[in-house]
């Protein structure tokens, strides 16, 4: 099975997203053809554009924006997650799939490993 | 095969994180409650088997529920092995 990487905390809370997505393109360049699926803070990322300069970090999302590059191409986005913070998917700076609370259950047992931390 | 989910955050009543962990489990599942989790094995009620972790209930001193079943860490590698993969929601 493919692995999953799941983003779940907001952009610049700790490193945990930058490192997520490191490992998600480390995957993806071993031809693994990871999952990345973004819920609760984590579709906070998705928001752009970002210029963090006053944290002193680069922008994460400039390196998202880069996924389809790196030939990640299922960008999933848990539904319920976007519209409890009132954001529109049409917004976000990636084109994404949308997938139900209700899915996460089939979606876990279909990957492995799951990657969420 | 199933999903060992390890819970070490905080899982507030009505949460997302407790909604999101509840629409991830599969009937075969199995949770692990530990560290900063370890609170949400008595508020929380899961459909499968529920775990915690010894050394968390003795430092806390919280009286496990009598549907969790309480843990060492050799009891947490045996789980890890008989899961296809774990979940960690930290």
């Amino acid at each position: 099975m493919s692995p999953l990487f799941i983003q779940h905390r907001a952009p610049y809370d700790g490193h945990q997203a930058t490192e997520l997505l490191d490992a998600l393109l480390v995957s993806a360049a071993f031809g693994l053809n990871p999952t990345v699926l973004f819920m609760g803070d984590g579709v906070w990322q998705l928001l752009g554009p970002q210029q963090p300069d006053a944290y002193g970090g680069k922008s994460l999302a400039a390196q998202l924006e880069a996924l389809p590059l790196y030939d990640v191409d299922n960008i999933l986005v848990e539904q319920e997650s976007l519209e409890v913070r009132h954001i529109d998917p049409e917004a976000l700076i990636l084109p994404v799939r949308l997938v139900p609370r209700r899915a996460l259950a089939e979606l876990l047992s279909t990957h492995a490993p799951v990657v969420r931390f | 095969m199933a999903t060992l989910h390890l819970v070490s955050c905080p899982l507030p009543l009505g949460s997302e994180t407790a909604a999101q962990l509840d629409a991830a489990l599969s009937p075969e599942d199995s949770v692990l409650f530990m560290g900063n989790g370890i609170y949400a094995a008595a508020t929380l009620t899961l459909p499968v088997s529920v775990y915690v972790l010894e050394a968390d209930i003795r430092a806390t001193g919280l009286q496990p529920m009598a549907s969790n079943r309480v843990i060492d860490y050799d009891g947490m590698v045996r789980l890890c092995e008989q899961h296809e993969r774990s979940v960690a929601w930290s």
